[in-house]
């Protein structure tokens, strides 16, 4: 489904990531871990195509991406959820609108966009927070936010960027069971946190997958658990 | 409701790319608000000092004067004779000589109020009127002199000519003043558009990476910001239409020409060109920024 042969990236002429090979395997849990500034954010700009590899191949849905003109970007991009660390909501919207952004960007219609949404907020615990605009929320009312918007077009890729970086840790439980929820349901997630104690409590939910991201390069194994 | 109303208005499928308050919407629909209310005010003095100068033009090729020099005695008589000899020549149409109070009121200004006019040597004053442009006021002059002494005709050339100039020159100049000012405000706007835009470049790129694709967001983008602008600008010209009507009207014509007060329908209409040439210039130059911040974006 996603799969990176040998993959490079170099910013300025600095390697920030070499020779990256992996693949998730549709409906797995996955997690990218390693330090900060270990090159996470930006295998995940790889895979969202927000970055373009410098060097080997990259595949989406058994596509390559290279030579991916801008619309066929964004066709694609429409089958990936992504939960930014930052969350990246607009102020300007209230929580509903920012959740059906993906759904009006997609042309559905006003009725149809409402059809789920009531469900999707009621599960993400933000049903009567509705009305509400970002900056009223919390920290953890917005990355819940994020990533009802992340999964509302029922995306067959979920990137979650340092989830619960900006939340207490029993917030961090809960959202994490929403990542773990939709992994039953089928989706492919991939989490990337440099927060091991993290990537164990949900190790204990779902078999989880980790990739270990260090100076670079890529491992996979439960060894730094 | 505002934004509720734009989105409606502009039938977007996108979500409003920028809120429908705050400083980047002010910045825009002020911006085109100012150029609404300059650009009205030297429309409408360009449109005024044309009428003017039309009508002043208009009035040279319609009227002359005929006066009488003293002495006081024999006036009477020789305006008679003047106003008979006028009167068989081709293109005078009529030789309406001004009664004592009209005279009077002619000289006020000069001479002020209750003046003695019996004891003054002033002329006696009639009004010609011409069709057809009138004779060759030269040709005229001289058979008045040979026929009766101290008749002079005066066909306005000498004064209404530098007047004439003179509301021409206004008038161009107020053409260049408003090409100026819709060149300036055309940038002002333009740069009001991109800073709403650079505010919003992170929108943009969330938009990219949902999913959204160049032409929509585009759209996005630029119809609330045309749609602000071309408000903003209506509102100036309306500001501005309202401030002439504040105004005294400075440059009176025959007939209320030359007024820089525009009529309700003709406001109402300036307003609106006004407000497509701000709108028009908004999606322009906000298209072409939008173009240039996406193509930079993955």
């Amino acid at each position: 489904m996603v799969s990176l042969d040998e993959v490079g990236f170099n910013y300025d002429g600095r390697p920030i990531l070499t020779r990256i090979t992996a693949s998730l395997v549709p409906g797995t849990f996955n997690f990218l871990t390693g330090p900060s500034g270990a090159g996470k954010t930006t295998l995940l700009q790889l895979l969202s195509l927000e970055l373009r590899p410098t060097a080997g191949s990259l595949s989406m849905f058994g596509d390559p991406t290279a030579g991916l003109d801008r619309q066929a970007t964004s066709r694609l991009r429409r089958r990936i959820g992504i939960v930014f660390q930052d969350f990246r909501l607009l102020d300007h919207l209230s929580v509903a609108e920012n959740v059906v952004v993906p759904l009006r960007i997609a042309g559905l219609r006003a009725e149809e966009r409402q059809r789920d949404l009531s469900d999707l907020l009621d599960w993400v615990g933000l049903a009567n927070r509705g009305d509400a605009r970002p900056p009223e929320l919390s920290a953890g009312e917005k990355q819940r936010t994020a990533i009802a918007r992340a999964v509302i077009n029922a995306p067959d890729l979920i990137l979650a960027d340092e989830p619960t970086g900006n939340v207490d840790p029993e917030m961090a439980g809960k959202l994490m069971r929403l990542l773990t929820e939709l992994n039953r349901q089928g989706k492919t997630v991939l989490v990337a946190t440099h927060d091991l104690g993290l990537v164990r409590s949900v190790k204990g939910q779902v078999a989880a997958r980790v990739l270990r991201l260090g100076q670079g390069t890529l491992s996979q194994g439960a060894s730094d658990l | 409701m505002i934004r509720v109303w734009l989105d409606a208005a502009l039938g977007n499928r996108y979500p409003p790319a920028m809120p429908a308050t705050g400083w980047t919407v002010w910045l825009a629909a002020g911006a085109a608000a100012s150029m609404g209310f300059l650009a009205i005010l030297s429309v409408s003095v360009g449109l005024g000092a044309a009428a003017l100068s039309e009508s002043w033009r208009d009035d040279l090729a319609r009227r002359a004067t005929l006066w009488i020099a003293p002495p006081k005695a024999t006036q009477p008589e020789r305006m008679e004779a003047a106003a008979t000899l006028l009167r068989d020549m081709a293109g005078i149409a009529a030789v309406e000589p001004l009664s004592d109070d009209a005279q009077a009121e002619l000289l006020t200004p000069w001479l002020g109020e209750g003046a003695p006019l019996d004891a003054l040597p002033v002329p006696l004053v009639a009004d010609v009127l011409l069709h057809d442009g009138g004779p060759d006021p030269a040709q005229v002059q001289t058979r008045l002199a040979l026929a009766v002494p101290g008749a002079r005709y005066d066909g306005h050339g000498a004064w209404r000519a530098p007047a004439l100039a003179a509301a021409d020159g206004l008038g161009r100049l107020a053409w260049i003043a408003t090409a100026l000012i819709s060149i300036a405000a055309g940038a002002m706007i333009g740069l009001a558009a991109k800073a709403s835009l650079a505010s919003h470049a992170g929108t943009l790129k969330l938009l990219r990476l949902l999913g959204g694709e160049d032409r929509h967001i585009t759209g996005a983008l630029v119809g609330r910001l045309t749609l602000l602008a071309a408000i903003g600008a209506f509102l100036g010209a309306v500001l501005g239409l309202a401030a002439l009507r504040l105004l005294p009207t400075p440059l009176p014509g025959p007939d209320g020409a030359g007024s820089l007060q525009p009529s309700l329908a003709g406001g109402a209409m300036l307003a609106g060109a006004i407000a497509l040439a701000a709108g028009a210039v908004t999606w322009a130059t906000a298209r072409i920024a939008a173009s240039a911040m996406l193509r930079r974006l993955p």
